[in-house]
Protein backbone atom coordinates (compact mmCIF):
# COMPACT_ATOMS: atom_id res chain seq x y z
CA UNK A 1 0.00 0.00 0.00
CA UNK A 2 1.28 3.17 -0.69
CA UNK A 3 1.66 6.53 1.51
CA UNK A 4 -0.61 7.96 -0.58
CA UNK A 5 -3.78 5.57 0.47
CA UNK A 6 -2.18 5.36 4.03
CA UNK A 7 -2.97 9.16 4.14
CA UNK A 8 -6.19 9.12 3.11
CA UNK A 9 -7.47 6.51 5.14
CA UNK A 10 -5.99 7.47 8.40
CA UNK A 11 -7.67 11.06 7.79
CA UNK A 12 -10.53 9.58 6.80
CA UNK A 13 -11.33 6.48 9.68
CA UNK A 14 -13.42 7.69 12.58
CA UNK A 15 -10.69 5.99 15.15
CA UNK A 16 -7.96 7.46 16.31
CA UNK A 17 -4.57 6.32 14.39
CA UNK A 18 -1.23 7.39 16.30
CA UNK A 19 2.04 6.48 17.18
CA UNK A 20 4.51 7.15 20.34
CA UNK A 21 7.64 6.29 20.72
CA UNK A 22 9.08 4.18 23.92
CA UNK A 23 8.74 7.05 26.26
CA UNK A 24 5.11 7.15 25.26
CA UNK A 25 6.37 10.36 23.57
CA UNK A 26 3.69 10.97 20.51
CA UNK A 27 5.17 10.99 17.11
CA UNK A 28 2.09 10.69 14.86
CA UNK A 29 -2.12 11.56 15.33
CA UNK A 30 -4.69 11.29 12.22
CA UNK A 31 -7.34 13.95 12.13
CA UNK A 32 -10.33 11.96 14.12
CA UNK A 33 -8.53 13.18 17.69
CA UNK A 34 -10.08 16.67 16.87
CA UNK A 35 -13.98 15.02 16.73
CA UNK A 36 -13.39 12.88 19.48
CA UNK A 37 -10.91 14.39 22.15
CA UNK A 38 -10.98 18.36 20.91
CA UNK A 39 -7.35 18.38 19.91
CA UNK A 40 -5.80 19.10 16.99
CA UNK A 41 -3.21 16.14 15.83
CA UNK A 42 -0.61 18.97 15.80
CA UNK A 43 -1.55 19.71 19.39
CA UNK A 44 -0.88 16.39 20.62
CA UNK A 45 2.41 15.73 18.63
CA UNK A 46 5.49 16.00 20.55
CA UNK A 47 3.75 15.54 23.93
CA UNK A 48 3.09 12.65 26.29
CA UNK A 49 0.30 10.00 25.64
CA UNK A 50 -0.53 10.50 28.97
CA UNK A 51 -2.07 13.93 28.17
CA UNK A 52 -5.09 12.28 26.79
CA UNK A 53 -5.51 9.84 30.08
CA UNK A 54 -6.71 11.01 32.96
CA UNK A 55 -5.21 11.85 35.88
CA UNK A 56 -5.05 8.98 37.89
CA UNK A 57 -4.31 6.23 35.09
CA UNK A 58 -0.98 8.22 34.39
CA UNK A 59 1.47 6.40 36.37
CA UNK A 60 0.10 3.54 35.71
CA UNK A 61 0.75 3.45 32.54
CA UNK A 62 4.51 4.60 32.78
CA UNK A 63 5.21 1.90 34.89
CA UNK A 64 3.66 -0.27 32.25
CA UNK A 65 5.42 1.27 29.41
CA UNK A 66 8.81 1.15 31.19
CA UNK A 67 8.30 -2.88 32.48
CA UNK A 68 7.25 -3.56 29.18
CA UNK A 69 10.24 -1.73 27.17
CA UNK A 70 12.97 -3.35 29.81
CA UNK A 71 11.71 -7.05 29.89
CA UNK A 72 9.05 -7.62 27.04
CA UNK A 73 6.88 -8.66 29.54
CA UNK A 74 2.63 -7.06 28.88
CA UNK A 75 0.66 -6.15 31.66
CA UNK A 76 -2.50 -6.54 29.69
CA UNK A 77 -3.76 -7.57 26.30
CA UNK A 78 -2.83 -5.64 23.10
CA UNK A 79 -6.34 -6.07 21.31
CA UNK A 80 -9.41 -4.08 22.08
CA UNK A 81 -8.35 -2.69 25.69
CA UNK A 82 -11.04 -0.92 26.99
CA UNK A 83 -10.05 2.41 28.90
CA UNK A 84 -10.97 5.48 29.57
CA UNK A 85 -9.91 8.96 27.62
CA UNK A 86 -9.30 12.48 28.68
CA UNK A 87 -10.74 15.26 25.75
CA UNK A 88 -9.27 18.85 26.11
CA UNK A 89 -12.18 19.89 27.94
CA UNK A 90 -11.17 18.12 30.64
CA UNK A 91 -14.57 15.24 30.39
CA UNK A 92 -13.75 11.51 29.88
CA UNK A 93 -15.44 8.85 27.59
CA UNK A 94 -15.10 5.38 26.93
CA UNK A 95 -12.61 3.89 24.57
CA UNK A 96 -11.69 0.95 23.29
CA UNK A 97 -7.90 0.73 22.19
CA UNK A 98 -5.50 -2.06 20.19
CA UNK A 99 -1.87 -1.40 20.06
CA UNK A 100 1.14 -2.96 17.71
CA UNK A 101 4.65 -2.12 18.10
CA UNK A 102 7.02 -1.91 15.15
CA UNK A 103 11.21 -0.73 14.62
CA UNK A 104 11.47 2.22 12.65
CA UNK A 105 14.16 2.95 9.69
CA UNK A 106 16.21 5.09 12.57
CA UNK A 107 16.39 1.54 14.25
CA UNK A 108 13.73 3.00 17.09
CA UNK A 109 11.14 0.94 18.58
CA UNK A 110 7.97 3.00 18.07
CA UNK A 111 4.07 2.13 19.76
CA UNK A 112 1.18 2.17 17.31
CA UNK A 113 -2.68 2.78 18.57
CA UNK A 114 -6.25 2.83 17.05
CA UNK A 115 -8.42 4.13 19.24
CA UNK A 116 -12.04 4.06 19.08
CA UNK A 117 -14.82 6.03 20.95
CA UNK A 118 -17.17 3.22 22.50
CA UNK A 119 -19.76 5.74 23.98
CA UNK A 120 -22.30 4.61 22.19
CA UNK A 121 -21.81 0.98 23.11
CA UNK A 122 -21.47 1.24 26.31
CA UNK A 123 -24.16 3.37 26.47
CA UNK A 124 -26.18 0.20 24.69
CA UNK A 125 -24.57 -2.33 27.23
CA UNK A 126 -26.00 -0.32 29.91
CA UNK A 127 -29.60 -0.34 28.80
CA UNK A 128 -29.63 -3.71 27.94
CA UNK A 129 -28.06 -4.64 31.82
CA UNK A 130 -30.68 -2.25 33.16
CA UNK A 131 -33.33 -4.22 30.30
CA UNK A 132 -32.25 -7.63 31.40
CA UNK A 133 -32.10 -6.64 35.51
CA UNK A 134 -35.78 -5.24 34.85
CA UNK A 135 -36.69 -8.37 32.94
CA UNK A 136 -35.71 -10.60 35.64
CA UNK A 137 -37.64 -8.64 38.10
CA UNK A 138 -40.90 -8.83 36.23
CA UNK A 139 -40.14 -12.83 35.97
CA UNK A 140 -39.64 -13.02 39.49
CA UNK A 141 -42.95 -11.30 40.27
CA UNK A 142 -44.81 -12.98 37.69
CA UNK A 143 -43.52 -16.30 39.03
CA UNK A 144 -44.28 -15.47 42.71
CA UNK A 145 -47.30 -14.02 41.57
CA UNK A 146 -48.71 -17.60 40.01
CA UNK A 147 -47.19 -19.54 42.85
CA UNK A 148 -49.26 -17.50 45.44
CA UNK A 149 -52.44 -17.58 42.91
CA UNK A 150 -52.39 -21.63 42.41
CA UNK A 151 -51.55 -22.08 45.96
CA UNK A 152 -54.43 -19.99 47.62
CA UNK A 153 -56.80 -21.34 44.94
CA UNK A 154 -56.14 -24.87 46.18
CA UNK A 155 -57.76 -24.66 49.47
CA UNK A 156 -61.53 -23.37 48.28
CA UNK A 157 -61.36 -25.92 45.37
CA UNK A 158 -60.71 -28.81 47.70
CA UNK A 159 -63.54 -27.85 49.93
CA UNK A 160 -65.76 -27.66 47.23
CA UNK A 161 -65.07 -30.94 46.15
CA UNK A 162 -65.37 -31.92 50.09
CA UNK A 163 -68.73 -30.80 50.69
CA UNK A 164 -70.08 -32.23 47.60
CA UNK A 165 -68.41 -35.13 48.77
CA UNK A 166 -69.94 -34.99 52.21
CA UNK A 167 -73.68 -34.51 50.65
CA UNK A 168 -73.42 -37.59 48.46
CA UNK A 169 -72.51 -39.24 51.96
CA UNK A 170 -74.64 -37.89 54.56
CA UNK A 171 -77.32 -37.08 52.64
CA UNK A 172 -80.19 -38.92 50.97
CA UNK A 173 -80.47 -37.56 47.52
CA UNK A 174 -82.16 -38.42 44.17
CA UNK A 175 -80.56 -39.69 41.24
CA UNK A 176 -80.81 -37.35 39.61
CA UNK A 177 -79.10 -34.60 42.30
CA UNK A 178 -76.75 -37.15 43.10
CA UNK A 179 -75.09 -37.09 39.95
CA UNK A 180 -74.80 -33.51 39.93
CA UNK A 181 -73.06 -33.57 43.13
CA UNK A 182 -71.25 -35.66 41.45
CA UNK A 183 -70.07 -33.84 38.55
CA UNK A 184 -69.47 -30.48 40.78
CA UNK A 185 -66.85 -33.19 42.52
CA UNK A 186 -65.39 -34.40 38.95
CA UNK A 187 -65.15 -30.89 37.95
CA UNK A 188 -63.57 -29.86 41.11
CA UNK A 189 -61.18 -32.31 41.35
CA UNK A 190 -60.42 -31.64 37.46
CA UNK A 191 -60.22 -27.71 38.43
CA UNK A 192 -57.85 -29.14 41.16
CA UNK A 193 -55.39 -30.78 39.09
CA UNK A 194 -55.54 -27.96 36.91
CA UNK A 195 -54.28 -25.46 39.84
CA UNK A 196 -51.73 -28.08 40.76
CA UNK A 197 -49.85 -28.39 37.50
CA UNK A 198 -50.14 -24.55 37.13
CA UNK A 199 -48.11 -24.67 40.69
CA UNK A 200 -45.81 -26.95 39.02
CA UNK A 201 -45.46 -24.40 36.05
CA UNK A 202 -44.63 -21.53 38.42
CA UNK A 203 -41.90 -23.80 40.84
CA UNK A 204 -40.39 -25.77 37.36
CA UNK A 205 -36.45 -24.20 36.96
CA UNK A 206 -36.45 -23.36 40.53
CA UNK A 207 -33.40 -25.02 42.15
CA UNK A 208 -33.90 -26.47 45.23
CA UNK A 209 -31.49 -29.49 45.68
CA UNK A 210 -28.12 -28.73 44.43
CA UNK A 211 -26.98 -32.51 44.27
CA UNK A 212 -25.88 -34.26 41.38
CA UNK A 213 -28.42 -37.38 40.94
CA UNK A 214 -27.80 -40.46 38.87
CA UNK A 215 -30.18 -40.17 35.96
CA UNK A 216 -30.67 -44.10 36.25
CA UNK A 217 -32.38 -43.56 39.60
CA UNK A 218 -34.49 -40.53 38.93
CA UNK A 219 -35.68 -42.60 36.12
CA UNK A 220 -36.48 -45.44 37.56
CA UNK A 221 -38.65 -43.82 40.20
CA UNK A 222 -40.72 -42.14 37.39
CA UNK A 223 -41.29 -45.21 36.28
CA UNK A 224 -42.29 -46.31 39.68
CA UNK A 225 -44.35 -43.78 39.83
CA UNK A 226 -45.92 -44.03 36.90
CA UNK A 227 -46.88 -48.19 37.65
CA UNK A 228 -50.35 -47.91 37.49
CA UNK A 229 -50.38 -46.14 33.80
CA UNK A 230 -47.54 -48.62 32.49
CA UNK A 231 -49.74 -51.56 33.68
CA UNK A 232 -53.17 -49.93 32.14
CA UNK A 233 -51.40 -49.29 28.98
CA UNK A 234 -49.09 -52.73 28.80
CA UNK A 235 -45.92 -50.02 27.86
CA UNK A 236 -42.69 -50.58 27.93
CA UNK A 237 -40.15 -48.36 28.42
CA UNK A 238 -36.51 -49.06 27.61
CA UNK A 239 -33.49 -47.22 28.84
CA UNK A 240 -29.65 -48.16 28.66
CA UNK A 241 -26.93 -46.08 31.11
CA UNK A 242 -28.35 -43.32 30.95
CA UNK A 243 -25.34 -39.96 31.77
CA UNK A 244 -25.82 -38.02 34.67
CA UNK A 245 -26.52 -34.47 34.72
CA UNK A 246 -26.02 -31.09 37.36
CA UNK A 247 -29.68 -30.70 37.78
CA UNK A 248 -32.09 -30.75 40.65
CA UNK A 249 -33.86 -33.57 41.27
CA UNK A 250 -37.13 -32.33 41.17
CA UNK A 251 -36.88 -30.76 38.13
CA UNK A 252 -35.10 -33.78 36.89
CA UNK A 253 -37.95 -36.00 37.44
CA UNK A 254 -40.72 -33.26 36.17
CA UNK A 255 -39.16 -33.34 33.00
CA UNK A 256 -38.99 -37.19 32.76
CA UNK A 257 -42.70 -37.25 34.43
CA UNK A 258 -44.04 -35.18 31.75
CA UNK A 259 -42.55 -36.50 28.93
CA UNK A 260 -43.30 -40.50 29.77
CA UNK A 261 -46.78 -39.74 30.71
CA UNK A 262 -47.14 -37.86 27.31
CA UNK A 263 -45.87 -40.76 25.76
CA UNK A 264 -48.13 -42.76 27.39
CA UNK A 265 -51.20 -41.00 26.67
CA UNK A 266 -50.79 -40.53 23.23
CA UNK A 267 -50.93 -44.00 22.71
CA UNK A 268 -52.34 -45.56 19.52
CA UNK A 269 -55.79 -47.58 20.32
CA UNK A 270 -55.05 -51.12 21.38
CA UNK A 271 -50.96 -50.80 20.82
CA UNK A 272 -48.82 -51.23 23.76
CA UNK A 273 -46.84 -47.86 23.67
CA UNK A 274 -42.85 -48.49 23.28
CA UNK A 275 -41.00 -45.96 24.62
CA UNK A 276 -37.25 -45.43 24.03
CA UNK A 277 -34.77 -43.22 26.10
CA UNK A 278 -31.06 -42.52 25.00
CA UNK A 279 -28.79 -40.10 26.24
CA UNK A 280 -25.72 -38.85 24.61
CA UNK A 281 -22.31 -36.40 25.22
CA UNK A 282 -22.61 -33.14 23.28
CA UNK A 283 -19.72 -30.82 24.25
CA UNK A 284 -20.86 -29.88 27.87
CA UNK A 285 -24.20 -30.68 27.54
CA UNK A 286 -26.02 -34.17 27.57
CA UNK A 287 -28.57 -35.01 24.67
CA UNK A 288 -31.42 -36.94 25.81
CA UNK A 289 -34.12 -38.52 23.16
CA UNK A 290 -37.47 -39.87 24.36
CA UNK A 291 -38.48 -41.61 21.47
CA UNK A 292 -42.00 -43.10 21.14
CA UNK A 293 -44.39 -44.70 18.29
CA UNK A 294 -47.94 -42.59 19.11
CA UNK A 295 -50.00 -41.16 17.59
CA UNK A 296 -47.62 -38.34 16.59
CA UNK A 297 -48.71 -35.13 15.41
CA UNK A 298 -49.57 -33.10 12.46
CA UNK A 299 -46.79 -30.80 11.34
CA UNK A 300 -49.06 -27.56 12.44
CA UNK A 301 -49.24 -28.60 15.75
CA UNK A 302 -45.30 -29.36 16.36
CA UNK A 303 -44.75 -25.52 16.55
CA UNK A 304 -47.31 -24.81 19.94
CA UNK A 305 -46.70 -27.65 21.83
CA UNK A 306 -44.13 -25.98 24.21
CA UNK A 307 -46.17 -23.17 24.52
CA UNK A 308 -47.79 -22.40 28.10
CA UNK A 309 -51.87 -23.49 27.50
CA UNK A 310 -51.95 -25.00 24.75
CA UNK A 311 -54.33 -26.96 25.46
CA UNK A 312 -57.18 -26.30 28.18
CA UNK A 313 -58.51 -29.37 30.36
CA UNK A 314 -60.99 -31.16 28.46
CA UNK A 315 -62.83 -34.07 29.01
CA UNK A 316 -61.96 -35.18 26.10
CA UNK A 317 -60.24 -38.85 24.82
CA UNK A 318 -56.76 -37.47 26.10
CA UNK A 319 -57.24 -35.22 29.57
CA UNK A 320 -54.59 -33.11 30.30
CA UNK A 321 -53.75 -29.60 31.44
CA UNK A 322 -51.65 -28.62 27.82
CA UNK A 323 -48.93 -27.13 30.47
CA UNK A 324 -46.39 -30.64 30.68
CA UNK A 325 -44.57 -29.66 27.41
CA UNK A 326 -44.25 -25.69 28.82
CA UNK A 327 -43.20 -26.95 32.00
CA UNK A 328 -40.40 -29.20 30.64
CA UNK A 329 -39.27 -26.55 28.27
CA UNK A 330 -38.96 -23.69 31.14
CA UNK A 331 -36.98 -26.09 33.45
CA UNK A 332 -34.59 -27.35 30.23
CA UNK A 333 -34.19 -23.52 29.05
CA UNK A 334 -33.63 -22.33 32.87
CA UNK A 335 -30.14 -24.97 32.40
CA UNK A 336 -29.65 -23.09 29.60
CA UNK A 337 -30.47 -26.61 27.51
CA UNK A 338 -32.47 -26.55 24.25
CA UNK A 339 -35.66 -28.74 23.34
CA UNK A 340 -37.16 -29.66 20.18
CA UNK A 341 -39.50 -32.20 18.48
CA UNK A 342 -39.48 -34.66 15.57
CA UNK A 343 -43.34 -35.90 15.42
CA UNK A 344 -45.04 -37.51 12.47
CA UNK A 345 -48.63 -38.10 12.39
CA UNK A 346 -49.55 -41.93 13.26
CA UNK A 347 -45.91 -42.89 12.76
CA UNK A 348 -44.74 -41.30 16.90
CA UNK A 349 -43.12 -38.52 18.10
CA UNK A 350 -39.39 -38.12 19.25
CA UNK A 351 -38.70 -35.29 22.01
CA UNK A 352 -34.84 -34.32 22.66
CA UNK A 353 -33.59 -32.18 24.78
CA UNK A 354 -29.86 -30.77 26.32
CA UNK A 355 -29.11 -30.06 30.07
CA UNK A 356 -25.52 -29.49 31.48
CA UNK A 357 -23.54 -32.65 32.09
CA UNK A 358 -22.86 -33.73 35.32
CA UNK A 359 -20.14 -36.32 36.86
CA UNK A 360 -19.86 -38.78 34.18
CA UNK B 1 -62.65 -40.98 78.22
CA UNK B 2 -62.74 -40.15 74.23
CA UNK B 3 -59.46 -39.20 73.20
CA UNK B 4 -59.24 -35.32 72.19
CA UNK B 5 -57.03 -34.46 68.81
CA UNK B 6 -56.45 -30.89 68.12
CA UNK B 7 -55.87 -29.22 64.90
CA UNK B 8 -54.21 -26.43 63.98
CA UNK B 9 -54.94 -24.41 60.66
CA UNK B 10 -55.03 -20.52 60.42
CA UNK B 11 -57.53 -21.30 57.65
CA UNK B 12 -61.08 -21.05 59.28
CA UNK B 13 -62.22 -22.95 55.98
CA UNK B 14 -60.06 -26.28 56.86
CA UNK B 15 -60.98 -26.26 60.17
CA UNK B 16 -64.77 -26.08 59.32
CA UNK B 17 -64.53 -28.91 56.63
CA UNK B 18 -62.47 -31.06 58.95
CA UNK B 19 -64.85 -30.72 61.51
CA UNK B 20 -68.02 -31.39 59.00
CA UNK B 21 -65.96 -34.65 57.98
CA UNK B 22 -65.42 -35.69 61.29
CA UNK B 23 -68.29 -35.36 62.95
CA UNK B 24 -70.39 -37.48 65.06
CA UNK B 25 -67.36 -40.16 64.69
CA UNK B 26 -67.40 -41.82 68.35
CA UNK B 27 -63.83 -42.58 67.98
CA UNK B 28 -62.50 -39.35 69.36
CA UNK B 29 -63.10 -35.68 69.51
CA UNK B 30 -61.45 -33.24 67.14
CA UNK B 31 -60.97 -29.93 68.85
CA UNK B 32 -59.30 -27.11 65.92
CA UNK B 33 -57.44 -24.22 66.90
CA UNK B 34 -57.24 -21.20 64.66
CA UNK B 35 -53.85 -19.91 66.47
CA UNK B 36 -50.38 -20.62 67.98
CA UNK B 37 -52.35 -18.27 71.09
CA UNK B 38 -55.63 -20.42 70.77
CA UNK B 39 -53.07 -23.80 71.49
CA UNK B 40 -51.33 -22.53 74.08
CA UNK B 41 -54.80 -21.48 76.20
CA UNK B 42 -56.01 -24.60 74.59
CA UNK B 43 -53.26 -26.80 76.93
CA UNK B 44 -53.57 -24.80 79.85
CA UNK B 45 -56.60 -27.18 80.61
CA UNK B 46 -56.39 -29.84 77.85
CA UNK B 47 -54.09 -33.00 77.19
CA UNK B 48 -54.59 -33.80 73.56
CA UNK B 49 -53.60 -37.55 72.47
CA UNK B 50 -53.00 -36.67 69.28
CA UNK B 51 -52.25 -33.29 66.82
CA UNK B 52 -52.69 -31.94 63.59
CA UNK B 53 -50.56 -29.17 62.47
CA UNK B 54 -51.13 -27.19 58.96
CA UNK B 55 -47.82 -26.62 57.32
CA UNK B 56 -48.23 -22.58 57.39
CA UNK B 57 -49.99 -21.03 60.49
CA UNK B 58 -49.41 -17.37 59.51
CA UNK B 59 -47.34 -14.86 61.07
CA UNK B 60 -44.12 -17.08 60.31
CA UNK B 61 -45.38 -19.42 62.82
CA UNK B 62 -44.92 -23.27 60.45
CA UNK B 63 -46.10 -26.44 61.29
CA UNK B 64 -42.44 -27.99 61.83
CA UNK B 65 -41.83 -25.99 64.64
CA UNK B 66 -44.93 -26.00 66.08
CA UNK B 67 -44.54 -29.87 65.77
CA UNK B 68 -40.94 -29.32 67.81
CA UNK B 69 -42.31 -27.48 70.07
CA UNK B 70 -45.31 -30.10 70.73
CA UNK B 71 -43.14 -32.89 71.22
CA UNK B 72 -40.60 -31.23 73.56
CA UNK B 73 -43.60 -30.60 75.83
CA UNK B 74 -45.60 -33.94 74.82
CA UNK B 75 -42.51 -36.60 74.06
CA UNK B 76 -45.24 -39.72 73.10
CA UNK B 77 -47.29 -37.02 70.93
CA UNK B 78 -48.57 -38.76 67.80
CA UNK B 79 -48.33 -35.81 65.20
CA UNK B 80 -49.77 -35.29 61.49
CA UNK B 81 -48.57 -32.28 59.66
CA UNK B 82 -51.88 -31.71 57.07
CA UNK B 83 -50.43 -29.99 54.22
CA UNK B 84 -51.89 -28.54 51.06
CA UNK B 85 -48.89 -28.78 49.21
CA UNK B 86 -47.38 -32.04 47.69
CA UNK B 87 -45.88 -34.83 50.14
CA UNK B 88 -42.44 -34.58 48.39
CA UNK B 89 -42.15 -31.23 48.70
CA UNK B 90 -42.87 -31.76 52.35
CA UNK B 91 -41.32 -34.52 52.96
CA UNK B 92 -37.74 -33.55 53.24
CA UNK B 93 -38.89 -30.28 55.62
CA UNK B 94 -40.11 -32.79 57.79
CA UNK B 95 -37.44 -35.67 57.53
CA UNK B 96 -35.22 -32.26 58.98
CA UNK B 97 -37.29 -32.40 62.23
CA UNK B 98 -37.73 -35.76 62.81
CA UNK B 99 -34.15 -36.12 63.63
CA UNK B 100 -35.61 -34.04 66.61
CA UNK B 101 -38.38 -35.23 67.42
CA UNK B 102 -38.90 -38.82 66.03
CA UNK B 103 -41.67 -39.96 63.74
CA UNK B 104 -43.90 -37.33 62.11
CA UNK B 105 -46.64 -37.93 59.50
CA UNK B 106 -47.63 -36.09 56.69
CA UNK B 107 -51.10 -36.13 55.07
CA UNK B 108 -51.68 -34.45 51.93
CA UNK B 109 -55.03 -31.95 51.77
CA UNK B 110 -55.96 -33.50 48.55
CA UNK B 111 -55.67 -37.13 49.47
CA UNK B 112 -56.93 -37.21 52.58
CA UNK B 113 -60.03 -36.14 52.96
CA UNK B 114 -64.11 -36.82 53.17
CA UNK B 115 -63.53 -40.32 52.76
CA UNK B 116 -60.61 -41.60 54.64
CA UNK B 117 -59.63 -38.62 57.32
CA UNK B 118 -61.91 -39.92 60.23
CA UNK B 119 -59.61 -43.23 59.36
CA UNK B 120 -56.57 -41.54 59.13
CA UNK B 121 -57.21 -40.00 62.53
CA UNK B 122 -58.05 -42.76 64.36
CA UNK B 123 -54.98 -44.82 63.51
CA UNK B 124 -52.61 -41.59 64.30
CA UNK B 125 -54.01 -42.29 68.04
CA UNK B 126 -52.87 -45.85 67.61
CA UNK B 127 -49.45 -44.32 66.94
Amino acid sequence: MNNAILDVLSETLSDIILATDVKSKITYCSGAIESMLGYTPEEVVGNNLTMIMPERFREMHQIGMSRYVATGQRTLDWKAVEAVGLRKDGTELPLEISFGDYQGEDGERYFTGVIRDITVRKQLEARSQLEKEELERINNELEQFGYAVSHDLQEPIRAIYSYAELVRKKEELSSTTDIYIKNIEDNARRLEAFVKTLLKHAQAGRVVDETVLNTNDVIASVIADLQSAIKESGATITYDSMLNVAVDSTNLRQIFQNLLENSIKFRKAGVKPQIQIVSKLLYNYVQFVVIDKGIGMPDGLKDTIFTTFQRLPTKGEYKGTGLGLAIVKKIVETYTGRIGVESEEGVGTTIYFTLPKGNL
Amino acid sequence: MIPIVIYIDDSDDALSLASAIVENDKRFDLLTLRSNEELIETLKTITPDAAIIDLNLGDGMTGTILAVKLRAAYPNLPIAIYTAYEKSRVEKLVSKIELQTGKIRTWEKSKIGVADLADSIADLLKA
